[in-house]
């Protein structure tokens, strides 16, 4: 065959044996990104396809986890992301503040499940659609943090900004988060402080949804 | 720590970023603030749900095979550059020479065969990424039909070639469509299959450089030999008819795509 018959470039060998291991991590972070599979696919191609050509790049010894997480950040942020607008509204939130210590201890108590020390199932089903409430830097910050387990030098690499900005996001993006899941727990009718009463005013979440008041 | 301290901390807490220090007064507090115990129980279920119902989703492996394909197309443009370059220096002292001489003088003075083939392959490069892109880009039909003699009258004075329709002598073999396309930009045909799910294009165009030059593997399949090329993963087989290649692109594995063409008859 020629000129396609070619061995194996080592330099492609030690790409794949490094990046391969990282797909199923950068294709569900692609995932929640896009929210769709197509574009989950065309995303993670790009970026494999650009941390291949700029693979002589990376620093050996450092992060490759982060660096292939980087990319593909910045790739979604070039081409997915309806860069200005959606930004400027995110800056705007951000300067809002999310208020400390609002929660009830009572309704803290009431959404954790004592058994799993996780949230009660009725609730942690809505965590995907709380997510999603989120400003896209939150929601970001929030998985990276959370599904992916980066830690926050990591994540700062991957976004780009100081340890500091890591900090202060990720407090209030799981802030807002927390804020969000009691709506919807109240909005679900699960929280005994309420009264029978209020209880039978509460519009049901689908309605709540349908009616866009998101 | 007092409370207001120990809510700032806590999602270093959470995360396990906390230092030794802080991390002995956070829990300090901890122990005796029920309030912040509270939320801080609250903060990591959230966390823990979160990390548990968000798991990493398995990738398709089809998406790691097209992965594989496409860095297929960047290494060997890498690969022919690198060539490029070494012939160059085969013949350096010339390489003040006009560029087109440049290039035969490469390929002719080389003894590198590598080199030659390399080169050879550039040539046909365009060609290959341009027949391989057709079947990628996906672009819709501008004629939708099943009979391909329509789709050849269609394509009547659009082309200033007559293309002719294969058939296949496989029934599952089914034409969708067909629209005017470009190769090394020039005017082709594309005509596209659909043999079960899959979908096959077929890009027939007027070849400016002798094809039979372009090198590529030979597969005997029953009395026909099919001549392939393997560009970006696909299996690209080639038959020349009347002056007119017709280059055939697929989602298939390479034994049935070479199959299905060994029984196509160009009329």
């Amino acid at each position: 065959m020629g000129w396609l018959s070619r061995q194996k470039d080592p330099v492609r060998e030690e790409f794949e044996a490094n990046a391969f291991c990282h797909l199923d991590a950068l294709y569900s972070h692609a995932l929640h990104l896009t929210r769709s599979r197509a574009d989950a696919e065309d995303l993670v191609q790009d970026t494999f396809l650009k941390a291949f050509k700029s693979f002589d790049q990376f620093e050996r010894g450092t992060n490759f986890r982060a660096w292939l997480f980087r990319i593909q950040f910045n790739t979604f942020v070039n081409r997915y992301r309806r860069a200005t607008r959606e930004h400027a509204v995110n800056e705007s939130l951000s300067r809002e503040p999310v208020g400390d210590s609002v929660f009830s201890r009572a309704v803290m108590q009431a959404l954790v499940d004592p058994d799993s020390e996780a949230l009660r199932p009725v609730i942690a089903r809505e965590i995907e659609n709380a997510l999603d409430t989120l400003p896209e830097d939150y929601r970001v910050i929030i998985l990276l943090a959370d599904v992916e387990e980066l830690s926050y030098k990591e994540i700062a690499q991957v976004l780009g900004c100081p340890i500091g900005t890591v900090m202060s996001r990720l407090h209030r993006a799981r802030r807002m988060l927390q804020k969000q899941l009691i709506e919807y727990a109240e909005q679900l009718g699960i929280l005994n402080h309420r009264t029978n009463e209020e209880m039978e005013n509460t519009v049901s979440l689908e309605a709540y949804r349908r009616d866009g008041s998101k | 720590m007092n409370c207001q301290l120990v809510r700032r901390h806590l999602d270093a807490y959470l995360d396990e970023e906390l230092d030794a220090t802080p991390l002995v007064e956070f829990e300090r507090h901890l122990n005796k603030c029920a309030e912040c115990r509270d939320q801080a129980r609250f903060s990591q279920a959230v966390k823990t749900t979160i990390a548990r119902d968000l798991k990493n989703e398995q990738a398709p492996r089809s998406l790691e095979i097209r992965i594989s394909r496409a860095l297929d197309g960047v290494d060997g443009a890498k690969i022919i550059a690198f060539a490029w370059g070494s012939g160059r220096s085969t013949v350096g002292l010339i390489a003040v020479a006009a560029t087109v001489l440049l290039a035969i003088g490469s390929i002719l003075n080389s003894d590198n065969a590598d080199t030659k083939q390399a080169s050879l392959a550039a040539n046909y490069l365009p060609v290959l990424s341009d027949i391989v892109n057709n079947h990628e880009d996906q672009l819709p039909t501008e004629i939708q039909t099943e009979v391909p003699a329509q789709a050849v009258n269609w394509f009547r004075g659009k082309l200033g070639f007559r293309v002719e329709s294969p058939e296949f002598n496989q029934p599952q073999v089914r034409l969708v469509g067909a629209r005017v396309s470009y190769v090394d930009n020039s005017r082709a045909a594309k005509l596209v299959y659909n043999v079960g799910d899959s979908r096959i294009t077929l890009i027939a165009f007027r070849p400016k450089n002798d094809l039979t030059q372009m090198g590529g593997r030979r597969e005997r399949i029953g009395k026909r030999e099919v001549t392939y090329q393997t560009v970006r993963g696909y299996t690209v087989p080639i038959i020349q008819h009347n002056g007119i290649a017709y280059a055939f692109t697929g989602d298939l594995d390479q034994q049935t795509m070479l199959h299905l063409v060994a029984s196509a008859q160009i009329r």
